[in-house]
């Protein structure tokens, strides 16, 4: 029996060093995206399973860190002064972006903790920067891969020179290495004051109470098998294909199986097995958010991927699309499905990922690439409508001041809105995505489109609407004419626009049964026109005044009195109020 | 006769000088309308005559943190209707469950006009009847002020100018401000944000300011402190309320460094701890830190100075839970003045810092506080410690208690560390200056834990910001936009020639804030013996990485005018003092078994009385807590030292 004051005091000092590892690393980059959260850190025990979380970390890549750290402490016994260092996608999850390090921290008998750090970083190289290729059809168009490997000044230096950006690429290098001195600093000062055998023994405790408390929570699902499905879009390469995955709650266990997922795509719309490791915890935890982040492992989990599907891409796949689409989805799916079985933890889907733009080019004679992420709408849950323009659940990241674009790149953002209406109908409903549209101001630019949820919206919950689907468009020649979600080396020209509008998030609830005030109210702020008020949510609207709806005919509507004909009938003369 | 006015979520507190005498009252804050607490406040202290009265006020605070604000309308740049509702893409936590987000002003009052201006200048003029048009609508629909917020409008005013200048030809009693003055940050949603948060707060602290000031014999005396720690009068803070966003705070900070400064104390931590919340400032160098990127909640970013005060929800009334393995966890929400700490005897469910202090002996059963003794129910404390926190992890209700107090110490620290981390400071070189109810409690105990040896507790530490808001100076910004990469010798040259021009004015450059990659700001304070010609070392080590891929935006320029008062005419003096010691309770300290602690009246110790932990130094509305590892003396003005023993 631990004594409980020494376990209090371990646990949140170790969680402090750990945080201020992580701002060490945030306020040091230099790239606005590792600045703004596409980062994670960790200490991982001796035998490489998680012992303490950064609290601002990233899910998707603290989930990889955490796959990755099993590859390392299986590895031969290690140089206690060397940085262990790798971005390879096979081997721990992510794409090329993703560069993780480790360092050991020396603990008597020989053994090591470890503390480990992770960023995604905006370009290793590579046919476009971001290392989303929609074309790509191998890794090695994606940007230069490093196995396993020591850290040394020499493998950095190989690195930078590969990257369009070698300065900031240096100075994140840098934080990152700073951010794993300070925790390791930290963490041998602690072992210093209360010893490192208190401090393990307390780390394993608490891991063991974390992973009873999952246990413990995890009763809370229904038994049974809860079967879902989702469709991406084709990247270029092959048409749709769909992800599958059925979600089996026992007593003792919960197995995630993906079987009758489809086939790896030839371009980039793969992600490796670790990678569907990852979004899976990424999935669960976003169920239970309370548990510490050691109290839920990959094992508890019985991941079942098939072979030769989409989510085991090997060497030479391209995985291009593993943080942009594919860990989103599984992470989606996995809510989605777990969502079905849980009383007052559940939620409808997000408008999810993709939503990338790319633009590149040269401007007075130098070379410019403009690579820009929209965010897309929040699902819906019992507690609220969802968030309007946010990142997937799998994802941190934020979007730059329009001001500022303008500042350094050739373009004008035409708009940058909200996508009014984009959100699934419900109780709740899916918050909005949002509308991003930018005009070149220089001519021979090439776009690049990454997009997803483009043939099929985030799904609803309880009966909650789906959210609306992603659009591309791009304006040459005069006129709008749509693009693939998935396209590259588009040519745009001086005044030529793209535009992207995001998908909303899943509804939550029978949209008949969101409050007459709620429904007015987006009315009245041209979220909803009085159309779709009557067509979605069943409020008659009888005025141009939004306060003005038609009890009667509101009440027959949604007690199901009206038939759809009925229905038909006055909508025409609601429209005539819209306009 | 000179007074000073802090008014906190439960009481308001008055200081006052009449010929350098000081006298203090304390009366309860009236939320539903704060003007008539500060009305008691004055009229208990015969004070409507005084010839200046200086005031920290919350109220600008709890209208944006409560949502209560006017009904604001807004005129943007066509396509940028949803600036504030997108916000940068954030979210509130990494993995809950997210709401949507509403911002202050809701779409309906947004509207879109034809303009545009680039980074270089104006595209397309803006469409002013459009303008006319919209805010006609806004003003009918029940707008209570209108913000105008375009693009660029911080490198090219033109049409935001224009189209403010239209709607206030119209409507001209309406409130209208335009972005770009009332911050001047690159970055659209954080100008927008903070203008928005002007309209929403400006009315309500208008008719506050002008309430308050009606009430004075001389209404031109009143003078409100700012978030930067200067003082505006009525006019300046009508002109852009949400500059007093963090006025109590800031008046804390002022005072700490004026009286750190008279003692040669020119690097140390601020440490104010109420009821619900731990406030941390850094100075270095004499200077307080200053920041233009705080928010003031989820989506709601205020870029305007501030003294870079670090807050988070850890006070006395901060409840206390054990987490579902076994983790003690202490706020960050409180139970506030009612019900109150279980000590009260009000409610038994929820577990505070303060029944633990009061569990550990650290605290007396009969608390002092500036309106008369409150007599503590250390049973009910006991019992709710048990059932809350000792019996769920198993152990002792005295070693639970114990637990309580290092967590929350040990919170407090690591929000002390992050922000030094921040700044790039080694803060065991720091003193720690410790007021508020609490601050003094926990003070010696967070110097523990960050390894600081020497805290510093004014005397009347309880009322230490109405009193510090007395030591605000003016001050003057002056920024100047530019363009260029860091390490050229160009910032070095741009602040040696400003320096010059400030000449002997008795004005002193004070800051430098610098815009990094047109989002980043940092700001620096400047040494007052460093001379201005290593700005740029500087930076970069603050930045972190090498100054060539830096560059700086915008060179602004703090100055202050001391407002020529002497810390000697408005020398504090203990309160409440009962002039003989109260023997000896039972204290523990750390996880050791209590012993019997010295208990001494504050207000019998003069300067130069000294002694040693451990012992528990109290006066009205503040105790000290001085362990074992501590010495104590009282220095000039009656500083009270706490050093730790080597």
């Amino acid at each position: 029996m631990i004594d409980p004051i020494l376990r209090n005091r371990v646990v949140s000092r170790v969680q402090a060093a750990v945080d201020e590892a992580e701002a060490t690393f945030r306020s040091g980059a230099a790239s606005p995206s590792i600045r703004d959260g596409e980062t994670a850190v960790a200490l991982f025990l001796p035998d490489g399973g998680v012992w303490c979380e950064g609290s601002g970390s990233a899910p998707f890549l603290a989930a990889c860190l955490r796959v990755w750290m099993r590859v390392v402490a299986d590895g031969e016994n290690r140089d206690d002064a060397v940085t262990l260092l790798s971005n390879d996608p096979y081997a721990g999850g992510g794409t090329v972006c993703d560069l993780r390090m480790a360092r050991p921290i020396s603990l008597p008998d020989g053994e090591h903790a470890w503390i480990a750090a992770v960023a995604h970083y905006p370009d290793p190289g590579g046919r476009t920067v971001g290392g989303t290729a929609p074309g790509a059809r191998s890794v090695h168009e994606e940007g230069v891969r490093v196995p396993l490997t020591a850290g040394t000044e020499s493998v950095l230096s190989m690195l930078g020179a590969n990257t369009r950006m070698p300065r900031a690429f240096r100075a994140d290098l840098q934080a990152q290495d700073a951010a794993l001195e300070t925790g390791r600093s930290r963490l041998d000062d602690l072992g210093g004051t209360i010893g490192w055998a208190s401090i393990l023994e307390v780390g394993l405790d608490a891991r063991d109470g974390a992973r009873r408390a999952f246990a413990e929570a995890r009763t809370a699902l229904k038994p049974g098998r809860v079967v879902r499905r989702d469709r991406l879009e084709g990247d270029g390469t092959e048409g749709t294909r769909h992800l599958c995955l059925a979600a089996v709650i026992s007593g003792d266990g919960l197995g995630l199986d993906f079987d009758g997922s489809a086939s790896r795509s030839p371009g980039p719309t793969n992600c490796s097995r670790d990678s569907a490791v990852a979004a899976c915890l990424a999935g669960v935890r976003a169920i239970f958010p309370e548990i510490p982040p050691a109290g839920v492992e990959p094992e508890d989990l019985e991941i079942r991927v098939p072979d030769g599907s989409l989510l085991d891409a090997t060497f030479p796949a391209a995985v291009g699309g593993t943080s942009e689409v594919l860990a989103e989805r599984v992470a989606s799916l996995v809510v989605e499905a777990l969502s079905e079985t849980v009383h007052g933890r559940g939620r409808a889907c997000d408008g999810g990922g993709g939503n990338v733009i790319v633009l590149e080019g040269t401007s007075d004679g130098r070379p410019y690439a403009l690579r820009l992420v929209a965010g897309s709408g929040g699902g819906a849950s019992g507690n609220g409508d969802g968030l309007t323009n946010v990142d997937p659940a799998t994802r941190l990241s934020a979007f730059p001041p329009v001001e500022a674009i303008e500042d350094a790149f050739p373009v004008r953002v035409i708009r940058m809105e909200t996508r009014a209406g984009s959100g699934g109908a419900g109780r709740y409903r899916g918050g909005d995505g949002a509308v991003l549209e930018i005009a070149s101001l220089v001519p021979d630019g090439r776009l690049t489109v990454y997009a997803d949820r483009g043939s099929r919206g985030a799904g609803g919950h309880h009966r909650g609407g789906r959210g609306s689907t992603s659009t591309v468009e791009v304006f040459t020649d005069g006129h709008w004419q749509p693009l693939p979600g998935r396209c590259q080396s588009v040519p745009i020209g001086a005044g030529d626009r793209v535009r992207v509008s995001t998908a909303g998030g899943g509804g939550y609830g029978h949209p008949y049964e969101r409050a007459i005030r709620l429904v007015s109210d987006d009315v009245r702020s041209g979220r909803l026109t009085r159309k779709d008020a009557a067509r979605r949510h069943g409020v008659v609207y009888t005025s141009a005044e939004a306060r003005d709806y038609d009890s009667a005919k509101t009440f027959k509507l949604r007690s199901h009195r009206l038939t759809s004909a009925d229905v038909d009938d006055f909508l025409d003369e609601i429209e005539a109020l819209d306009e | 006769m000179i007074v000073g006015v802090d008014i906190g979520g439960t009481f308001t507190d008055l200081v006052s000088f009449r010929d350098g005498r000081l006298t203090t009252e304390k009366v309860p804050s009236t939320p539903t309308d704060f003007a008539e607490g500060f009305r008691h406040a004055l009229d208990a202290a015969e004070a409507t005559a005084a010839d200046e009265i200086v005031h920290a006020t919350t109220v600008a605070t709890n209208a944006l943190i409560q949502r209560k604000g006017a009904t604001a309308g807004m005129v943007t740049t066509r396509g940028f209707r949803d600036v504030l509702e997108l916000r940068r893409r954030d979210r509130r936590t990494v993995y809950g469950i997210e709401t949507a987000f509403r911002p202050l002003i809701p779409r309906a009052f947004r509207r879109e006009v034809t303009e545009r201006s680039g980074p270089d200048g104006v595209i397309t003029p803006v469409d002013l009847e459009a303008v006319v048009a919209e805010a006609v609508d806004l003003v009918s629909a029940g707008a209570e002020a209108i913000l105008v917020a375009f693009l660029h409008s911080v490198t090219c005013p033109d049409n935001e100018d224009a189209a403010a200048a239209a709607i206030i030809d119209a409507f001209p009693d309406l409130p209208v401000f335009a972005s770009h003055r009332v911050t001047d940050v690159r970055a659209e949603f954080e100008r927008f944000s903070t203008g928005a948060a002007s309209v929403f707060v400006g009315p309500l602290v208008s008719g506050y300011v002008a309430g308050v000031a009606a009430r004075l014999d001389e209404p031109d005396s009143l003078r409100i402190v700012t978030s930067d720690g200067g003082l505006a009068d009525t006019a300046a803070v009508r002109a852009n309320p949400v500059r007093t966003a963090l006025s109590g705070p800031a008046a804390g900070v002022r005072g700490a460094v004026a009286v750190c400064g008279e003692a040669g104390i020119d690097a140390f931590v601020t440490c104010d701890v109420g009821g619900t919340s731990f406030d941390a400032c850094l100075v270095t160098g004499g200077s307080p830190a200053l920041t233009r990127e705080r928010s003031l909640g989820f989506g709601l970013p205020l870029a305007v100075e501030m003294l870079d005060i670090a807050t988070i929800g850890a006070g006395g009334g901060s409840v206390v839970r054990v987490s579902p393995v076994g983790v003690v966890e202490v706020g960050p929400d409180g139970v506030g003045a009612d019900p109150g700490p279980a000590c009260y005897g009000r409610q038994s469910h929820l577990a505070t810092v303060t029944d633990a202090d009061l569990l550990l002996g650290r605290l007396s059963p009969a608390l002092r506080l500036p309106s008369g003794t409150r007599d503590l129910d250390v049973e009910a404390a006991r019992t709710t410690m048990n059932d809350r926190v000792a019996r769920p992890i198993g152990v002792s209700v005295e070693a639970a208690a114990a637990l309580v107090v290092s967590t929350v110490e040990e919170k407090m620290a690591d929000q002390i560390r992050q922000v030094a981390l921040s700044r790039r400071v080694d803060v065991t070189e720091h003193a720690l200056f410790a007021y508020g109810g609490a601050g003094p409690v926990h003070a010696a105990g967070i110097a523990e834990a960050l390894g600081i040896s020497r805290v510093l507790v004014p005397p009347n530490a309880g009322m230490f910001s109405a009193w510090g808001g007395l030591l605000a100076q003016d001050r003057r910004s002056l920024s100047t936009p530019c363009d260029f990469p860091l390490g050229d010798g160009r910032l070095d040259d741009l602040l040696r020639s400003q320096v010059q021009a400030l000449g002997d004015t008795g004005e002193r450059l004070h800051a430098v804030d610098l815009l990094v990659d047109a989002v980043r700001t940092v700001t620096l304070p400047v040494l007052l013996e460093e001379p201005t010609t290593k700005m740029e070392a500087r930076l970069a080590e603050a930045c972190g990485y090498a100054p060539d891929i830096v560059r700086v935006r915008r060179v602004a320029t703090v100055t202050t005018v001391s407002n020529g008062r002497a810390l000697s005419e408005v020398s504090l003096r203990v309160s409440g003092g009962e002039g003989e010691d109260a023997g000896k309770r039972p204290v523990a300290f750390g996880n050791d078994e209590p012993v019997e602690t010295p208990v001494i009246d504050r207000s019998r110790l003069g300067e130069g009385d000294a002694g040693e932990g451990p012992c528990v130094i109290e006066e009205a509305g503040a105790t000290t807590v001085v362990p074992p590892a501590f010495s104590w003396r009282v220095g000039p003005r009656l500083l009270l030292h706490l050093e730790r023993r080597p």
